[in-house]
């Protein structure tokens, strides 16, 4: 391998390597684990810093891919598997290893003289190897792979307080909802499988651009782009199957900031980005994911607005945000939905770790339990106060540059509803955003609390999250001439920054905080007396829209009952069936005991029984040998 | 001595004797009893070898069997000690599958024989020095089984004595 | 020559009631040398088979006959044989019941290695107590 590219598999095979040490190494010494695996995921990111570097300058070079035949099957195209490497994967090559160092180093603190310290290392390596190995992928059969990596991943790090019973269903309930969608994701590599036989994204993207798909199979583009979106889907917690991201927060906080905010989620947005060219071509698609996530973006901001729990609101405020990634590559920005994915990962990965600062100093997730930090937490509050401007996008933090794009986007190809939509979302954001921000870093502190700043690895990464917040939209900016545009460039596409949008979007987001502030800032209008007025609208927002009532009631009586037939013919039928073999193999052996009761007499008995009975056969058969016997005449 | 009224009363008196004596070998409650019945059933069967004019058959029959092999027996069941008790239960459960079968046994040969194409068969004369024959024979055209029954011989007695001895 | 009186079959059929009447003894003898006896007869019953057919459709050969002498030969050599080892299970198992000498059944193992336990180890060899009970028949 003579690229220049060849050492790519060292970025996730580091921390994989890192992961085999602290399993077999040094499991019984936690402080080792911990550097182990930042030392892991640290190299990676130098050398992802590197693969950026080559990438950005050398632009409109075509995708580097570095693969070789794994599996060769007579009859069948052999199974191709490699590297691929162009300004997208390279893009999240940055914020996958930048987030995950960032958050190692964090948990360093956050989860000092934990039990499952080198566990939880071991379990975040391996996290880390698998979404590199996602992002790595250059097919569909091995971004699945590591895409069930992930997800396993995701299910032990829920449930990593697997004592806890609501943190063990929190695992298993993520690991289920996302089955759902994986299943259509699966059913798409199946139809790849039956009418393509090809992997390769960049191959089949070409295909699909080039309408071969379609003239395989008549509608094969958009059978295969929305079956692969429902794994998008259930990876990235869109409306339908949103319901296991806010219950993944049963997990410690920097999990959360680093799986459920920042990367694995991104991993649906990811996988719909990769295989644009075949959302593309298929106009149908584009409008389903388009709307799937202009739906989720509102909906989930307005549950965010009536919750309590500062992580829950978080995971709202995740869940709004990747639908505003799937609006954005759905209106055809995929340049937008990919900025809008880096910033978001930076600025939410801050806003969880100070979530997790806060909630390691009160030990409470309730927010009315809070206030008053400003004072005893410097760093936390204005780092967190950062990450919530910045996803109110506010100008000219990184939230603003991407949120502005999509915007500009959506309002540029004509869909002013889901233009709306997005304005909704954004000053939803930054309502509740801003709920939260005055609510625990407003007022006083509560009696009996003694909040203390966190220790140096916790406000680290905050602070370098934070300045990422701050610069991490100026990549995106217009006055540059090599700007983000220009690396990841939305064929057939060009948004321009548009003034009045920006205007816009910036005065909706300063109504939403300004909004925030009457209500829990100054105490102008009376939360409480607000909340009585749309008692009913509250009470629907608090409970989430009953969406997981809805589920327990449609599964109890749909699918529990289809299980119960199911359950019945298992046990009846297929175990009766085991069981009848098993019974006759007792009575027949029960049966032939008797022959074999070890008297020679018997044996000598059923040999002369058996020459009498070969006798009367053959005599039977009129052998004419055998006339004598009266047989043959 | 196929022939003549003489030879047929024979011959029934010596089938009335070898089948009862048969019987007795059989059914005995005595095992000492049942051995000395067989002697008396074996000597009905070497009659019957000289009425069928196999004379030197009968005299093997006599010296082997009765003197020889009966008399083995019946130390055997005399080193054996309670074998011969009648107190002891001499027949076991299969009474009637065994009789079935060897009933169907007998049965199947009654109707080879009923049905057979040797009913009729007439005794045709034999030729003089029906032993001389026989030894010819045996020594010239069956010498080869011959010597390896004598190697047979010895095997079984070897054989009986390791087997028979005590460790 | 009165062959309506004497037949071949005369001798055919006592032949043929001497091996069944020892196939029956065979079957139902409890003792060994029980057994051995009716092998007796039924080796019998074909000697006469073998000479009567000798003696009614070849009389000029001897073949059927020297056929018996090699039976009659084997027979002694089977009754020698079968004697010692009815004497050598005797000695093991303490009977010369067929039916009561079994290594199939419970126990009987434990019983046919009796003579060896002194020997070794009493607990390897000492057959299997724990099967005993729930192995009945």
């Amino acid at each position: 391998m003579s690229s220049p590219y060849s050492f790519v598999w060292l970025i996730p095979a580091l921390p994989f390597l890192a992961c085999l040490v602290i399993v077999f190494l040094t499991l019984k010494r936690p402080q080792v684990s911990g550097i182990v695996s930042v030392l892991g995921t640290f190299a990676a990111w130098c050398l992802a810093m590197a693969v950026v570097v080559m990438q950005v300058t050398s632009p409109s070079s075509p995708p580097t891919e570095l693969s070789f035949t794994w599996l060769e099957v007579a009859g069948f195209r052999p199974l191709v598997i490699g590297l691929l490497i162009d300004p997208l994967g390279a893009m999240m090559l940055l914020v996958v290893t930048t987030v995950s160092t960032l958050v190692q180093i964090y948990s360093l603190g956050y989860m000092a003289g934990d039990r499952g310290f080198s566990r939880f290392f071991a379990e975040i390596s391996l996290f880390t190897f698998s979404m590199l190995g996602l992002v790595l992928a250059n097919n569909f059969l091995q971004i699945y792979i590591f895409w069930e990596l992930v997800g396993l991943c995701s299910y032990l790090l829920i449930g990593f307080y697997y004592d806890k019973k609501s943190a063990g269903d929190a695992a298993k309930k993520a690991f289920v909802v996302t089955r759902f969608g994986d299943f259509g994701f699966l059913l798409g590599i199946l139809f790849i499988t039956l009418f393509v036989g090809n992997y390769n994204f960049v191959e089949l993207g070409a295909m699909a651009s080039a309408g071969q798909l379609d003239a395989l199979f008549p509608g094969l583009t958009t059978i295969i782009a929305l079956l692969i979106f429902s794994g998008a889907m259930g990876k990235s917690a869109q409306f339908p199957l949103h319901v296991w991201l806010p219950d993944a927060m049963e997990g410690p906080s920097p999990v959360s900031a680093l799986i459920h905010a920042a990367t694995m989620v991104a991993a649906g947005v990811y996988l719909v980005a990769r295989n644009f060219a075949i959302f593309a071509a298929s106009p149908l698609a584009l409008d389903v994911v388009a709307y799937v996530g202009g739906f989720t973006a509102l909906f989930a901001a307005t549950i965010a607005v009536a919750q309590n729990d500062i992580k829950r609101i978080l995971a709202y405020s995740t869940l709004s945000q990747l639908g505003y990634m799937m609006m954005a590559l759905g209106v055809g920005g995929l340049t937008a939905g990919s900025f809008h994915l880096m910033t978001h990962a930076f600025f939410k990965a801050l806003l969880f770790l100070g979530a997790g600062s806060v909630i390691h100093a009160l030990h409470t997730n309730d927010i009315w339990e809070m206030g008053g930090l400003r004072h005893q937490m410097k760093a936390t509050s204005w780092t967190f106060i950062i990450g919530s401007l910045a996803l109110a996008g506010i100008f000219p933090l990184a939230g603003f540059w991407s949120k502005d794009e999509i915007l500009t986007v959506a309002f540029g190809g004509g869909r002013y509803g889901l233009f709306a939509i997005g304005l909704g979302a954004a000053f939803l954001t930054a309502f509740y955003m801003f709920r939260l921000c005055f609510q625990v870093f407003g007022g006083k502190v509560p009696a009996g609390a003694h909040p203390h700043e966190s220790p140096r690895t916790m406000t680290l990464p905050l602070v370098v999250l934070g300045v990422l917040s701050v610069v991490g939209g100026l990549v995106g900016i217009p006055a540059l001439t090599h700007n983000f545009e220009h690396f990841i460039p939305t064929p057939g596409h060009e948004g321009h920054f548009s003034l009045p949008i920006a205007l816009v979007s910036t005065l909706v987001a300063l109504a939403g905080i300004g909004l925030a502030w009457l209500i829990y800032g100054a105490k102008k209008i009376s939360a409480e007396s607000l909340r009585l007025k749309a008692l009913p609208l509250h009470k629907l927002l608090a409970n989430k829209y009953y969406v997981d009532e809805i589920y327990t009631v449609v599964i109890r009586y749909s699918l529990f009952v289809l299980a119960a037939a199911v359950a019945w013919f298992d046990r009846h039928i297929v175990d009766g069936a085991v069981n009848v073999t098993g019974w006759l193999t007792q009575v027949s052996g029960h049966g032939l005991r008797t022959l074999q009761s070890g008297r020679v007499q018997a044996y000598l008995l059923y040999l002369f029984l058996g020459v009498v009975i070969l006798l009367g056969f053959l005599a039977y058969l009129q052998q004419p040998g055998l006339c004598w016997l009266g047989g043959a005449r | 001595m196929t022939s003549g009224i003489g030879a047929t009363v024979i011959f029934w008196v010596l089938a009335l004797f070898i089948l009862g004596f048969g019987l007795a070998v059989v059914r005995a409650r005595n095992l000492f009893k049942a051995a000395i019945s067989l002697a008396f059933c074996l000597f009905g069967v070497a009659g019957i070898f000289l009425l069928l004019e196999a004379e030197f058959l009968a005299g093997v029959q006599v010296l082997l069997y009765i003197g020889a092999v009966t008399t083995l027996t019946i130390f055997a069941i005399m080193v054996t000690q309670g074998i011969a008790d009648p107190a002891v239960k001499q027949l076991n459960e299969q009474q009637l599958p065994a009789a079935i079968v060897a009933g169907t046994a007998v049965l199947a040969v009654g109707l080879a024989l009923v049905n057979g194409v040797l009913l009729a068969a007439p005794a045709l004369a034999t030729a003089d020095g029906a032993v001389l024959g026989l030894g010819r024979e045996l020594l010239v055209q069956y010498v080869l089984p011959f010597d390896v029954v004598t190697v047979l011989l010895l095997i079984a007695m070897v054989g009986a004595i390791i087997l028979a001895r005590k460790e | 020559m009165n062959t309506l009186l004497l037949s071949l079959n005369h001798f055919l059929v006592l032949g043929a009631l001497l091996f069944g009447l020892g196939i029956f003894g065979a079957l139902t003898r409890r003792s060994a040398i029980g057994i051995l006896m009716s092998v007796e007869l039924m080796f019998n019953g074909v000697n006469i088979t073998l000479v009567a057919l000798q003696r009614y459709l070849w009389p000029n050969d001897h073949t059927g006959q020297i056929f018996v002498i090699f039976a009659i030969t084997v027979a002694a050599v089977e009754s020698a044989v079968g004697l010692a080892l009815v004497i050598a299970a005797y000695r093991r198992f303490r009977t010369a019941m067929a039916d009561e000498v079994s290594l199939l059944h419970d126990g009987a193992l434990a019983m046919a290695l009796a003579p060896f336990r002194k020997m070794g180890n009493p607990e390897g060899l000492a057959g299997h107590p724990g099967s005993a009970p729930g192995a009945g028949h």
